[in-house]
């Protein structure tokens, strides 16, 4: 057991190396940090108030003053953007912890029980795949009511499928290993031996999912926000202020340009930090 | 070959079956059903409401409401819409064909476009204009389908002043208006596939140029351009088709909100509106036909497979 620790130390660092020499990951890297310290102390760096109007500063472009200009309530965009960060990173956090939990659970029975079970999980998460996400989170979203709470659920139940597929392909490869077997000679259970064994190789293909559906949590987030089902004023995400500068779109192009520019970078970020992800833990999974 | 065509089909049924059933078990726990959504709040009594709801069929259990669902269909009746009166087929024969012309030329675009620049980035790698090119791809893909609609709207519409920011002209009214009103839409919808398959088509490509039939094509005389499109493109067209079949389900999802930009008056968006309106026969037979589309354009797909590699036929007719 202590050799097994020591091996994972080192193992992580290697990884961990691997990750920050690409470029791209490590953008990715920064990018994401960069947006957890805004998420976390946003309230500390806003050049002015995020919420409090401003009546004779509506519709200001871009200047020194206003670095990304100003709303249609006159309220500054660059500290709007940066106070959005907040509840667009916790919406798309919770939806992927969700899909995560749900979906490798999922996954692992589907996987290691096989049979009838297996089948029954399969169509159903082909079932639901089938449809455009967005669509799906819709109708859920209009089944619990609008709101921050409620898309995290919506997202985070359309994400399932994608997790639940990726962990049953590394569950069926995981379980031809020898050392299965061995586990159930000595007489381990089932929920033991995937706890102990499967769960710990898993882990690897599950965080490399874990970032890029981070990414289309936030696109999911952005969609459902502009549609007006998500985050409710006052609070606003990204989406939401996409949905007011739509209509502003002749006047104050700006207000549409920003948090859109904010979403971009952040979902790039975070693909590149998943495609870095998956190099550095070099995943191999078993088509099937 | 017409008979895999035609197992592949039969496949598919009780597929959609599964996913009628899980929409509609889903749609019916939505609060308040278009009885509600008729007589309003506060205005009627419990009576009135009650009346209502078994006259439309409401009082009966799930699975019964279900079943009478479905045999409508068979029969060819996709129901009538409970806010309109109007058959939920009119309405959905009036928007599919937006729709419709959203997503083929949109996939069409994107495979336009996205292959050849994959071509030229694996052909030039690692050169100044595979590095611009691979940059505006990683871009393309975190890009949000509507947003790009926006900027788009922003830059043609308002400040050009070339295209219209809005609103559809049937093509049998006025194919040049048509166009004119398309083009900004299906830019918008392309550019996820469109990056996703130059990306899959430059590391496809790259494979395939690696290997030794492509020296021994060059070095008989053959131009370079027909090595590239006859003989390197056929081998690396299964990973890029691989790739077009994950994403086909999200642009279609990304059409949705497209049609909302601009307003377009498509299935997506009257999906939107009926959701929320809670007019269920429209929502299920909308969601139906989407679900048969999608699953239509998978089986597509997969027949090109069978189509491109010989080896997948060979191997079925044993």
């Amino acid at each position: 057991m202590a050799d097994k620790a020591a091996w994972k130390d080192r193992s992580w660092y290697k990884v961990v190396k691997k990750l920050i020499g690409r470029k791209t990951a490590l953008f990715g890297i920064v990018v994401f940090l960069l947006l957890v310290f805004m998420a976390l102390f946003g309230n500390h760096i806003t050049p002015y108030d995020p919420a409090t109007p401003s009546a004779s500063e509506m519709f200001q472009p871009p200047s020194a003053t206003h670095l990304f200009g100003t709303d249609s309530m006159g309220r500054d965009m660059l500290s709007r953007v940066i106070d959005g960060a907040k509840i667009t990173l916790i919406v798309s956090v919770i939806a992927v912890l969700i899909a995560m939990v749900i979906g490798t659970l999922l996954g692992l029975l589907s996987g290691y029980m096989g049979g009838v079970i297996d089948i029954i999980i399969t169509r159903l998460i082909e079932a639901i795949s089938v449809f455009p996400m967005i669509l799906f989170a819709l109708i859920i979203t209009t089944i619990l009511g609008v709101g921050t709470q409620n898309i995290m659920i919506a997202i985070g139940v359309a994400y399932v499928p994608a997790f639940t597929r990726i962990v049953r392909a590394m569950t069926l490869t995981v379980k031809e290993r020898e050392y299965i077997d061995s586990a159930k000679v000595i007489g381990l259970n089932r929920a033991e031996i995937l706890w102990r064994y499967v769960l710990p190789n898993v882990y690897s293909v599950i965080i490399v999912q874990a970032s890029l559906a981070a990414a289309g949590a936030i696109l999911s987030e952005a969609a459902l926000g502009f549609m007006g089902v998500g985050v409710q004023p006052p609070e606003a995400s990204w989406g939401s202020m996409l949905k007011v500068g739509y209509n502003y779109l002749n006047n104050a192009p700006w207000m549409s340009i920003v948090p859109g520019f904010a979403i971009v970078i952040t979902v790039l970020a975070l693909n590149l930090l998943g495609d870095g992800l998956r190099d550095a833990l070099d995943v191999r999974v078993r088509a099937d | 070959m017409i008979s895999q065509i035609i197992k592949r089909l039969l496949a598919v049924i009780p597929h959609l079956l599964i996913v009628t059933i899980v929409l509609f078990f889903l749609i019916h726990l939505l609060p308040g059903n278009a009885a509600t959504m008729i007589l309003g709040d506060s205005s009627s009594s419990i009576d009135q409401l009650q009346q209502l709801e078994s006259q439309m069929g409401f009082d009966q259990p799930v699975h019964i409401q279900y079943l009478q669902w479905l045999k409508n269909i068979l029969l060819g009746d996709l129901g009538t819409s409970y806010l309109t009166g109007y058959p939920v087929a009119n309405r959905i024969a009036e928007r599919l064909p937006v729709t419709l012309e959203l997503i083929s030329l949109s996939i069409l675009l994107a495979i336009l476009i996205g292959i050849p620049i994959g071509i030229i980035c694996a052909v030039k790698r690692n050169s100044a204009i595979d590095y611009f090119f691979s940059t505006i791809l990683t871009v393309g893909i975190a890009m949000p389908a509507f947003w790009a609609g926006m900027l788009l709207i922003i830059v043609f519409a308002i400040n050009l002043n070339i295209l219209p920011a809005s609103g559809y002209v049937p093509f049998s009214q006025n194919p040049l208006m048509n166009l004119k009103h398309m083009i900004l839409p299906v830019v918008a919808t392309s550019i996820s596939l469109m990056s996703t398959i130059a990306r899959q088509t430059r590391s496809a490509m790259l494979d395939v140029l690696g290997q030794d039939f492509i020296m021994t094509a060059h070095s008989k005389g053959m131009k370079w351009r027909k090595i590239y499109y006859k003989h390197a493109l056929n081998n690396a067209l299964i990973p890029i088709i691989t790739s077009i079949s994950i994403q086909i389900s999200t642009m279609i999802g990304g059409s949705v909100v497209v049609e909302a930009v601009f307003i377009l008056p498509g299935m997506g968006k009257s999906m939107i509106d009926a959701i929320f309106q809670r007019d269920y026969p429209i929502v299920m037979g909308e969601a139906l036909v989407i679900a048969i589309l999608i699953v239509v354009l998978y089986l597509f797909v997969d027949i090109i497979y069978a189509v491109v590699d010989p080896r997948i036929s060979y191997n079925q007719k044993k």
